[in-house]
């Protein structure tokens, strides 16, 4: 099973949000779809799921086209930011809803996970904190049994807590149900030990679409002092610098050559490399 | 029916059932009080039920269906959406969902009907009717079936006009629901009407009066004539409404 995106364009009158984006997104894995604000990541997402129309470009899933086809349409199943619940819908009618809708819909875990979450099944959905709302979609797109996940900002409104409890719980639902799960969201580091492939968009491009491990073994960062960093990465291909005081801290792309004395080599990490790679 | 339109229809139409049964409580309250009162008043004059009679039930049946249909879009194209439905499997389910409504809640009035001619034949002074008789008059068992008919295409027409008309406004921007929900109201309203008085005498809003005549013959008693235009309404009201539809987007 995968999704084939080819040649995904979207223009909002004069703004090019997708600039014929190429993408493979296969099943058992999870990615990581990274972009700044703007870069084009949810409106991919809306198309992927029916919600917005590309303006070119196809979306296929197993070869099927995706708009407007009821049988892929029912195979994925996206969280949004925006809550398209009816307001005055209460939580157990929306999970008696989804399994009317998702013939694989797990009733007991969805409860399960509700009480995990503290969240109350009684509640009318425009009774929901913001934390609250996202809990409940969380808990539908978890137990839904679609084959692919796409959650758009899942942790908004999360504190600290029920954050580790939904990363603990995707890992759970993944390892019953290898689907496919893109993850997208600004809160990088949080995401990135969850993630075997990392989408980065910018602009309406795909920057990169790499393995992570691929990705950070990619380059290195070299820190010390200015001087001695300046001179160790000239004609080398330097992704981005930092400089605090007199320190200073360089990502480079390509093999880690031979140490300087002074200097300190440490690998990349997701967040670095993605500020690096989308500041203008 | 595939899978995707049943279950379309399934929660289009429950999403309408709490409504039309608060709908009627309402009524049968609102006939119960009347019907008190008027034995109270103990009239000797037989007393035609024309403003707490069945005869508003249908009419206000109307008027409620049409508010249904503007209701209805908005939230349940984004459940649906959200679920997994595809534009197509919406209309379709929303169709055979107000088509089921309008069945029910013509065989409820119809009921409500008969129920209230035994209660107004055991009172005895107190005869009912419906709108379908003021306008096309009494008859035979066949003559009732048409009118069961008729009511029942009027509710579904009434229902898919709602709709449209909320898919419209979702449709358009800002200065388009100003033009569109202030503008024509005003122009076929009072400007139209005056503008035709001052320069024609009135004669094309009389035209206008005398084409709806014709079309649900009125003047000549031929209900199969508002049997046609009923479905035809209904007919360009759906293909209008799927134009619109085939492209619409989420909105928040």
């Amino acid at each position: 099973m995968a999704i084939e995106i080819k040649g995904l364009t979207k223009h909002y009158g004069n703004v090019q949000a997708l600039r014929g984006i190429d993408l493979t997104l296969e099943a058992g894995k999870i990615y990581g779809l990274l972009g700044r604000n703007g870069a084009g990541k949810t409106t991919m997402l809306n198309i992927l799921t029916g919600r917005q129309f590309a303006t070119a470009g196809s979306v296929t899933l197993d070869g099927a086209p995706i708009a407007e086809n009821d049988e892929s349409l029912r195979q994925i199943y996206m969280l949004s930011e925006a809550t398209y619940y009816p307001e005055s819908m209460k939580v157990r009618e929306a999970f008696k809803w989804s399994a009317e809708f998702y013939p694989n819909f797990d009733d007991p875990y969805a409860d399960e996970l509700a009480g995990r979450f503290g969240l109350n099944v009684n509640s009318k959905v425009n009774a929901l904190s913001t934390g609250y709302n996202t809990i409940f979609k969380l808990i539908i797109a978890l137990a839904c049994g679609a084959r692919v996940l796409l959650l758009d900002e899942p942790v908004l409104g999360l504190d600290a807590n029920h954050r580790d409890l939904f990363y603990k719980s995707l890992i759970e639902c993944y390892a019953k149900t290898p689907c496919c799960v893109v993850i997208s969201t600004h809160l990088v580091d949080e995401v990135s030990p969850l993630v075997e492939d990392v989408v980065i968009i910018h602009q309406g491009t795909i920057l990169k679409s790499l393995p992570r491990e691929e990705l950070l073994t990619q380059g290195y960062t070299v820190t010390g002092a200015a001087a001695k960093v300046d001179a160790y990465i000239t004609g080398k291909n330097v992704i981005g610098t930092d400089a605090i005081g007199g320190l200073k801290t360089a990502c480079i792309l390509g093999e880690r050559g031979e140490g300087a004395e002074g200097l300190e080599f440490n690998g990349l990490d997701l967040q670095r490399l993605f500020i690096q790679l989308t500041n203008d | 029916m595939t899978a995707n339109i049943k279950k379309s229809t399934g929660y289009q139409f429950s999403d309408i059932k709490k409504s039309v049964l608060i709908y009627y409580i309402v009524i049968i309250a609102v006939q119960v009080l009347s019907l008190v009162i008027t034995h109270t008043i103990k009239s000797n004059s037989p007393v035609i039920l024309t403003v707490y009679g069945s005869s508003t039930v249908d009419m206000a049946t109307t008027i409620f269906l049409f508010v249904v249909g503007l209701c209805t879009f908005k939230e349940n194209f984004g459940m649906l959406l959200q679920n997994g439905f595809s534009r197509r499997s919406i209309l379709v389910g929303r169709v055979l969902s107000f088509g089921a409504i309008a069945g029910l809640m013509t065989i409820i009035d119809l009921l409500l009907t008969l129920l209230f001619n035994m209660i107004g034949n055991a009172v005895g002074n107190f005869s009912v009717t419906t709108t379908f008789e003021v306008i096309y008059g009494s008859g035979g068992f066949g003559w009732q079936l048409l009118g069961v008919l008729c009511t029942f295409l009027l509710y579904l027409a009434v229902l898919l006009v709602g709709y449209c008309i909320s898919l419209m406004f979702y449709r358009l921007g800002k200065l388009g629901k100003v033009l569109v929900g202030a503008g024509v109201p005003a122009l076929v309203g009072i400007v139209g009407p005056i503008l035709d008085l001052i320069f024609t005498g009135g004669k094309n809003y009389s035209a206008i009066d005398n084409f709806f005549t014709v079309i649900f013959g009125y003047d000549q008693h031929q209900p199969w004539y508002a049997v046609a235009t009923l479905t035809v309404i209904s007919l360009l009201v759906s293909l209008c409404t799927w134009l619109m539809l085939r492209r619409a987007t989420v909105r928040k």
